[in-house]
């Protein structure tokens, strides 16, 4: 029997080298679940669609098993399936799903009991539980974190003393790392950060000991540093208690650091499973042999180019070509100077009866970066350390506190925060953006058509030609590779892919010279995200285009952009070429950034007990010349060579710099 | 959370002063006053006008005083706790209103409890069942409910109250007990008399509710923290009472504001066509014969009901739901 409660966990095992290194703690005693030529389909207004055919794997005790695939794949409906949680819809029409505690225990088929049985209640939250991809809405916002983590143990345990739930609860939320436990069990969800949400939900999924753990894409809605410390304390937790993990997720990268086997699913089936080692060092499965070549790594070439697992055809249109000569001739020169930009945000907050408590946070501070014509300029950080508000300052969103961006053409030089009335809308078409979500960036209530003409309308452009802006619409669709049969179709008919692509047409539509990408791959599968990757590539190329592009993901960035920032808590650390940031990295917080990229493969595994020693992605344990001696040292971004600066205090010599870090 | 509530308070005097001001210009807009009214109505009945009488009036109640005089001589008087008086029923608007208060509130309450009882579980299978027959069913006779005039489902009860059953249902209590002090003979006609209004007032609410507790129940089931609750392994009557229900109460708490005037008021039509002695015909009477204090005092009286109400349903609305409890006072 495993230990009940948390407290009675042994301490933390702290010289746990690398654990991931081959077999786990335990050795192998059974299977704690068996799929076994499982069946799901889901009623279509009277037909089935068989989602999940024939479907048949294991998942050891006290082991990892990864399912990977891309959406629509069937990997969830799999776990819901186990945890009878399917949605009303879908129903088992065939195989089982046998369940074993214990060596010796009677196999169970979870495939035929009913979802509100009284023993799949007791199965379900005590002995198998589940963790969502998005920690903001998997809890209620109306109970406090204690009450919904130890609602859990009060179903389960019987006959446990209120006293006994809440330290039981405080422990779990020390455990999962709650910096002030006591204080977050009478916490309400929106009071904590995604982060911390996260580790809450874990909290409230392990309370029971659970032998089963389903994590469903569990890091996918969190940034890179936040998914290494997440990953890393889920191998903890399971190394402390035991239990099994089934690893939902179409990121490889994860699956290369978690997983002990492996299953890869495709439309419903299992095309390959095996060892971790079997999937890395020997795929088979031409699926597969896709799906790696398709994962972004920091280990990539500089010019080599991913495979995406479907090619988009496009076309560029007739009336486009004229601009790009132009532009080509111009390649080089700085577009956009941006100096010393600053934006803070107050927030206010009653504090006692009459005072107000003001915080004022610089999100961006004293930013400085040129972007040359036909570039891509990429920022990268984590959330939260203003990239997306310097990109809305850019496009005048919000109103910068002070600074200077300058726009360049030909031989005039524009005040882009000067701009007013009139003027800035003439000039608003010179500047596009594409956004990160392709769920809510588009209104599901207008056509593509429709959405493709608006920035036509808005600036007046083929006015009164008639017909013109559905042709030039049509032309737009084959420039992202999409048929121009589907404009009449609504947003929520396309894929997350497509609605993507229907984003970057609707930027294009009015010819700007500079497109801003915030984040414009981070909602998509891996394989969906090469195949956008590729085609902003190749448009940029062909149509001369600019970029800044962001992302929390280094080796997005490392593929796409050719001269990158990083940013940190407002502030830009650091800004060289691709190749020297990432060949020659100075600052300590890009370096902590590289190191918690999880890499699609085995030789490179994440150092998790650096990364959980180091701390230097929050901030902390940074070394002069990085760090300010004191509160008065001025800081400041110097050039070590003509494509690389760095952010340090005011006098460093860059000799040294570059010295210490050979 | 006590500073927002005082804030709150305060905000009131304004909002009650503008509508004071705009309840008086409009009762004040047509033209004539209730002295002319009544003057007409002598006439129109064939008995002779004494001018002197009319004088006294237009002097006694300040009718040939300009508009922003009378105005404030009525709105200083309203906040003494003295309403004005009624010329048509030569009494105090205080008497007058306040007779017919308790049994406009009893029929209200009445109303209100029925809506609530029998909105809250068929709104509540209707989202659990969407699509079903039940629900489809439901939703038929709700629909039905919520299209029929109230007025016209009263003539039709009361119609077949008198050929089915040789009832008479006008009226909240039998002939013989109005005026009379309260016995057990009396509140039992009372009660008798009770359930006629209170079903035909209660159906378009009760429909209204219905589709209404059904539409944010059911964006409220398909939210990710219900999956969360299941997969914990609640069972499945508390995961529904504990989380979505509670989180779709929000609309209901909010609508808490609204009742309050209602209760006064008193479903005016319904009232006239069964002949109710509730408030809602004195509204109705005293609009038409431009009786102006007991319509402005009546009308003030709404107001100022409907500016506590929604405080007291904002308030509410703060201890049931953190987020705005927390969230309230900060400021970007």
């Amino acid at each position: 029997m495993v230990d009940t409660t948390a407290s009675e966990v042994e301490p933390p095992m702290a010289a746990q080298p690398n654990a991931r290194s081959g077999a786990s703690k335990c050795a192998y005693t059974h299977d704690i679940i068996r799929v076994d030529d499982l069946n799901i389909a889901i009623d279509l207004k009277g037909t089935d669609l068989n989602v999940i055919r024939g479907a048949s794997f294991r998942i050891p005790a006290g082991k990892t098993v990864a399912l990977v695939g891309e959406s629509g794949s069937g990997k969830s409906i799999i776990s819901q399936a186990i945890l009878g949680i399917l949605p009303s819809v879908a129903r088992i029409t065939g195989g089982r799903i046998d369940y074993r505690e214990h060596a010796k225990d009677e196999a169970i088929d979870l495939a035929s009991l009913e979802d509100n049985s009284a023993q799949r209640l007791a199965l379900r939250g005590g002995k198998m539980s589940i963790i969502f991809q998005e920690p903001m809405t998997s809890l209620s916002p109306l109970h406090t974190i204690g009450n919904q983590i130890g609602e859990a143990l009060e179903l389960h345990r019987d006959e446990i003393a209120p006293d006994e739930v809440k330290k039981t609860v405080i422990d779990m939320l020390d455990l999962v790392g709650f910096p002030k436990p006591d204080a977050a069990y009478s916490m309400y969800p929106m009071e904590l950060s995604g982060g911390l949400r996260q580790r809450a939900m874990i909290a409230m999924a392990l309370i029971c000991h659970p032998a089963l753990l389903i994590a469903d894409e569990p890091t996918t809605a969190l940034d890179v540093s936040m998914q290494a410390k997440i990953l890393s304390l889920l191998i903890e937790l399971q190394d402390k208690l035991g239990m099994a993990v089934l690893l939902i997720t179409h990121d490889l990268g994860v699956v290369a650091n978690m997983a002990d086997e492996v299953v890869v699913l495709y439309h419903g089936q299992v095309m390959e499973a095996g060892s971790r080692e079997a999937i890395f060092r020997d795929p088979h499965h031409p699926y597969l042999k896709a799906l790696l070549a398709a994962v972004p790594d920091l280990d990539m070439d500089y010019g080599a180019k991913l495979h995406s697992l479907r090619d988009i055809d496009h076309e560029i249109p007739v009336s486009m070509r004229g601009d790009i000569e132009d532009r080509k001739s111009h390649a080089d020169e700085v577009i956009l100077r941006v100096r010393h930009l600053c934006k803070s945000f107050i927030a206010k907050k009653q504090k006692g009866w009459l005072s107000k408590e003001q915080t004022v946070t610089r999100a961006v501070d004293d930013v400085s970066f040129d972007v040359r014509r036909g570039e891509c300029f990429g920022l990268v950080g984590e959330s939260g350390c203003g990239k997306t508000t310097t990109l809305k300052l850019l496009v005048r969103a919000l109103s910068a506190d002070s600074g200077s961006v300058e726009w360049f053409e030909e031989d005039r030089k524009i005040d882009l925060l000067a701009l007013h009335g009139d003027d800035l809308k003439r000039f608003r078409p010179k500047m596009q953006m594409v956004f990160q979500d392709p769920f809510s960036s588009l209104s599901p209530r207008q056509t593509v058509l429709n959405i493709l003409k608006e920035p036509m309308e808005v600036h007046g452009l083929l006015q009164g030609e008639k017909g013109g802006r559905s042709r030039y619409a049509a032309e737009l669709m084959r420039l992202v590779g999409l048929q121009p049969s589907y404009l009449g179709r609504y947003p929520h008919s396309f894929s997350g892919g497509q609605r993507q692509r229907v984003g970057i047409a609707r930027a294009l539509a009015l010819r700007p010279d500079l497109v801003f990408l915030d984040e414009p791959v981070s909602a998509l599968d891996v394989s969906v995200q090469a195949q956008v990757l590729n085609l902003l590539k190749q448009l940029q190329d062909e149509l001369g285009l600019t970029y800044v592009f962001i992302s929390h993901n280094l080796a997005v960035v490392r593929y796409i952009a050719d001269r990158i920032g990083v940013m940190f808590r407002g502030q830009l650390v650091e800004l060289a070429t691709r190749e020297e940031l990432f060949d020659n990295p100075l600052h300590p917080y890009t370096k902590a950034l590289l190191d918690v990229v999880p890499h699609a493969s085995l030789d490179h595994p994440l150092d998790f007990d650096r990364i959980n020693r180091d701390m230097a992605s929050e901030g902390r344990n940074w070394s002069p010349p990085f760090a300010p001696l004191s509160d008065e040292s001025d800081m400041q971004m110097i050039r070590i060579n003509d494509d690389h600066f760095v952010r340090v205090i005011v006098g460093t010599d860059p000799a040294t710099l570059v010295q210490e870090s050979k | 959370m006590l500073r927002y509530i005082l804030y709150r308070c305060v905000v009131m005097i304004p909002t009650l002063v503008l509508a004071s001001i705009v309840i008086f210009t409009i009762i004040q807009l047509p033209p004539g006053d209730y002295v002319e009214t009544y003057i007409g109505e002598l006439l129109a009945s064939g008995e002779s006008v004494d001018m002197a009488r009319v004088e006294y009036l237009r002097e006694e109640y300040g009718l040939n005083e300009p508009m922003w005089k009378r105005y404030l001589l009525w709105i200083g008087n309203f906040v003494t706790g003295d309403f004005g008086y009624s010329f048509e029923y030569e009494r105090p608007v205080s008497e007058v209103v306040g007779n017919r208060l308790w049994l406009t509130i009893l029929v209200s309450f009445a109303t209100i409890v029925l809506t609530w009882v029998i909105a809250f579980p068929i709104g509540i299978y209707s989202a659990t069942h969407q699509y079903s027959w039940g629900d489809y069913g439901l939703t038929f006779v709700g629909l039905l409910g919520l299209a029929t005039p109230n007025f016209l489902l009263a003539l039709v009860m009361m119609y077949f109250a008198q050929t089915l059953f040789g009832v008479s249902i006008g009226g909240l209590m039998e002939a013989r007990f109005i005026d009379q002090p309260m016995s057990w003979d009396k509140f039992m006609s009372i009660l008798e008399h009770l359930i006629v209004p209170t079903i035909v007032i209660g159906t378009a609410g009760t429909a209204a509710m219905i589709r209404r507790i059904r539409a944010n129940l059911l964006d409220e089931l398909q939210k990710q923290y219900v999956v969360t609750a299941k997969a914990k392994g609640v069972p499945p009557f508390k995961r529904l009472v504990k989380y979505p229900l509670r989180m779709s109460l929000n609309f209901f708490v909010a609508d808490i504001g609204s009742l309050l005037p209602n209760i006064i008021s008193g479903a005016e039509i319904v009232a006239i066509v069964l002949s109710l002695q509730t408030t809602g015909p004195l509204l109705i009477a005293a609009l038409q014969s431009q009786d102006m204090y007991l319509a402005g005092s009546f009308l003030m009286f709404l107001a100022t009901l409907t500016v506590i109400g929604v405080l007291l349903s904002d308030i509410a609305l703060g201890f049931l739901d953190p987020r705005i409890r927390l969230q309230g006072g900060a400021e970007k």
